[in-house]
């Protein structure tokens, strides 16, 4: 293939505002182009990495919140198994349908006054600690100031778990506005949160063939 | 860069990953109890024309089957019951009786139990709970055959003169694979019955001679009864337990064999808790069940108990299971928690390190979404509990359990798994009894490592510890795993013993909690499920443990190195020569596991998927 018959789109495009007629010119081939757009990415990408990282160096964090131990309402009946896994992990009674309260203490480590617009536990689909509600919300976070937040739950779904079940619950959601920014941030739990599926005599819902929702029927 | 921008890239260096569920062997069922009756183990009746019988066959396929019997005299009393058969399947006979200690003789056939299929009571059935007094107007809603012995009319949950207690049901071929109950699958793909028989408050129950597959839970069910055998049976291809007990006493299994089931082999679930007061630990004087004379084999485990107490497990062969005797105390609603007095003596517990996880990932045949898709029948298994791969016998939270004389090698992760479960996990909250698990339990004379005809075939290590309980201890158990030929651990700091576990003549073990950095895989690991987790983040129980240095290989397992997919010991359809040989018993057990695990070096040719 000639070099003549290359044409740079900004040749194209001059040419095109000139009014001259582009029809017979051959297109760039594919290979050229992945060529061309390959170099821009790597220019691009390697530039866009520097500013990242030196961001990342210059900055103190923006956003971010740090959750502490959970607590729970009176009404969830709970347990801390201290030496059950390296991080040890809060145990939780599931009754179906009922609703707890699972307060999760915040700082705001930011450099920045912020507003914590939300907070949820970050589950599976169809969690057996089914996060409703954050009541509370908004609370302004001045940097470095404490807050205790209230996920609202539901226990719920047990019929789409086997007997055998545990749900774990490792990070909640934290969503925030910073000078006007909204950003969620996963916050990963001191501790991790488990639930056990109840048997069947104690989950209305459970059908025999349980596991066929999961399996995709 | 802007505010959001850099918010972005901060959020994703923080994001982590999500992971959820799922433990424990278990069972579903309604609010049980243990029976209190005082039943005896029932005895095996004889043949005798004058004594209440009825015959099920099936038309033209059994007089087929009796003609290849190859006993004369065993040809000539099946058709001499053939001329007297009145029923075609089993429930119209059992529903036929009318006489308390009856015996049912099932002539070879394979029995489907259309009629159960497709019974109009169990249209409505919405799976949920079944109660009792369900069980009685319709067990067609989730069994092929149901014994349901006490008269719900009664106050009592016995079988006391009701037609159906002490009833007999025995196959009359020359295996037990001769006479098949089979469930199988529904022209929607979907699994045809939960159950296969189930004897329900049956007292007295003795069932002999016959093979069980192809169902969604439980091949062999036997709940709340009290006195119960189950002899020369065969279990095959269930999607959970081959034989499962529940809530039951006085009850023996001799001489079976199962294979190829999801969850289980035998599951003595919540037996009778009758050492409960006790203190101390084996050999018992009382038992709510004896298991002897069993292959159990190419199951996810090889024998489970959730509050499997008082269990008496002896001259068993466990093994090519991927763990092999598992019992816990981790599920809430099952009376006996939590587990106790286990007895495990003179078993051969081996190469128990077959990986049936690789068939729930993705792209695997367990992931089909009709059942009738995946294989079953061809023995894939689709492992329905976490366990890790290459374990001999686990102990996840137990109490005075005895293990003594046993052989245990070739498990290539560890050989004797002892750890605490925290009583919040079965739903008691009550902080007092967290540690109430995993005391008391003595490891005596069991040889690590050996192969009985002397081949070193050592454990990953013998014994796995979390360092938890008050009187554990581990004693005389020479192993080939160590150079000193005394048994390997993970925790050689404990004690000052040889082994570094604590001795029994010292007293066992003094109180210590948990050491959480070994208890560190146990909640990853539970977040398991076969159909959305199949691989959880952290653990690693899912990964087949390499062999251990220092193996010899012994001819019996030539043909099927551990790993190695099982055969079927019989296709769903060759009743003629499946199961066990009519000598039965450990001993033929021993001899017949060559052939089956040359089986199964053919079948890893010819399926590599299938196991």
């Amino acid at each position: 293939m000639s070099d003549m018959l290359v044409r740079t789109d900004a040749d194209r495009d001059a040419r095109a505002a000139d009014g001259r007629d582009t029809r017979w010119e051959l297109p760039e081939t594919p290979r050229a182009r992945r060529r061309r757009t390959g170099i821009r990415g790597v220019v691009a990408g390697a530039a866009l990495g520097a500013v990242v990282a030196a961001a990342a160096l210059a900055l103190p964090p923006v956003d971010v919140v740090q959750a502490g131990p959970l607590h729970f309402d009176a009404d969830a009946t709970h347990l801390m198994l201290e030496r059950f896994d390296e991080r040890g992990v809060y145990s939780l009674r599931y009754v179906h349908g009922d609703r707890a309260e699972v307060l999760v203490p915040v700082r705001n480590d930011g450099w920045l006054p912020t507003t914590v617009t939300g907070i949820s536990l970050d589950g599976r689909p169809a969690p057996m600690i089914d996060p409703v509600g954050a009541p509370g919300t908004p609370v302004e976070l001045a940097p470095g100031e404490e807050a205790t937040l209230t996920v609202e739950v539901r226990f719920d779904n047990c019929e789409y778990y086997t007997e055998r079940a545990m749900d774990v619950y490792r990070d909640v959601t934290v969503t925030t506005r910073t000078a006007g920014v909204d950003v969620s941030t996963r916050v990963r739990l001191d501790n991790d949160l488990v639930v056990r599926s109840p048997m069947m005599t104690t989950c209305p819902d459970r059908v025999s063939d349980r596991g066929a929702f999961l399996r995709g029927g | 860069m802007n505010v959001r921008s850099l918010a972005t890239v901060l959020l994703l260096v923080v994001a982590l990953v999500l992971s959820t569920l799922g433990v424990a062997t278990a069972h579903e069922e309604r609010e049980s109890l243990f029976p209190d009756q005082g039943a005896p183990v029932p005895t095996y009746r004889e043949f005798d024309a004058n004594a209440p019988h009825l015959v099920v066959c099936k038309p033209g396929e059994s007089e087929e089957r009796i003609a290849r019997i190859g006993d004369p005299k065993l040809r000539a009393f099946n058709r001499r019951l053939l001329a007297a058969c009145e029923f075609e399947h089993i429930q119209a006979a059992v529903d036929a009786v009318t006489e308390r200690g009856t015996n049912i003789y099932v002539l070879p056939g394979v029995y489907r139990e259309e009629p159960s299929v497709e019974a109009p009571c169990a249209q409505e059935y919405d799976g949920g709970v079944v109660e009792y007094e369900q069980q009685v107007a319709c067990g067609e809603v989730v069994n092929l055959v149901t014994v349901a012995g006490d008269d719900p009319a009664d106050e009592d949950r016995a079988c006391t003169d009701e037609p159906l207690c002490n009833l007999q049901i025995e196959g009359t071929g020359a295996d037990p694979g001769d006479t098949l109950l089979q469930g199988g699958f529904g022209t929607d793909g979907d699994w045809r019955k939960h159950n296969g028989m189930k004897a329900d408050r049956a007292d007295g129950f003795y069932l002999r001679n016959m093979a069980f597959e192809l169902v969604r839970e439980n091949a062999i069910y036997v709940h709340e009864t009290d006195g119960y055998v189950l002899d020369r049976v065969v279990a095959r291809y269930n999607d959970l337990y081959g034989i499962l007990t529940f809530a039951s006493d006085h009850g023996v299994i001799k001489d079976c064999e199962t294979h190829h089931n999801g969850d289980s082999g035998v599951y003595p679930g919540s037996a009778a808790d009758v050492n409960a007061d006790s203190t101390e630990t084996g050999p018992l004087d009382r038992w709510a069940v004896e298991i002897s004379g069993c292959d159990t084999h190419h199951n996810a485990l090889g024998f489970s108990g959730t509050a499997g107490n008082s269990v008496y497990f002896h001259d068993n062969l466990v093994h090519h299971n991927a763990a092999g005797y598992v019992t816990d105390s981790f599920v809430p609603n099952h009376p006996g928690m939590p587990q106790d007095h286990a007895w495990l003596e003179n078993n051969r517990i081996y190469s128990n390190n077959v990986n049936f996880y690789e068939n729930v990932q993705e792209g695997g045949p367990c992931q089909a979404e009709r059942p009738a898709d995946v294989g079953y029948e061809d023995g894939v298994v689709c492992p329905a509990f976490p366990v890790p791969v290459g374990t001999g016998v686990m102990f996840a939270g137990g109490n005075y359990n005895f293990v003594h004389d046993n052989h245990i090698y070739d498990n290539w992760r560890q050989g004797v798994m002892l750890f605490w479960v925290p009583a919040a996990l079965r739903d008691d909250f009550n902080p007092a009894n967290q540690y109430e698990t995993s005391h008391g339990n003595h490891m005596t004379g069991n040889t690590m490592g050996m192969h009985p005809d002397g081949y070193v075939q050592p454990n990953g290590v013998d014994f796995w510890w979390d360092s938890e309980g008050e009187g554990n201890c581990w004693e005389d158990n020479p192993s080939t795993g160590s150079e000193d030929g005394t048994a390997t651990t993970n925790a050689p700091h404990l004690s000052t013993s040889p082994t570094g576990l604590p001795d029994c003549e010292g007293g066992g073990s003094v109180f210590t909690p948990s050491d959480p950095i070994k208890s560190a895989s146990l909640v990853p690991c539970a977040a398991y499920d076969r159909n959305d987790n199949p691989s959880p983040t952290g653990c690693d129980w899912m990964d087949s443990p390499s062999e251990p240095a220092g193996r010899e290989e012994a001819p019996d397992d030539q043909q099927a190195a551990p790993g190695a997919p099982g055969a079927p010991v019989a296709a769903p359809d060759d009743t003629a020569g499946g199961g066990l040989p009519a000598t039965g018993g450990p001993v033929a057990l021993f001899g017949l596991l060559g052939l089956g695990l040359m089986g199964g070096a053919t079948r890893l040719r010819r399926r590599p998927a299938a196991s």
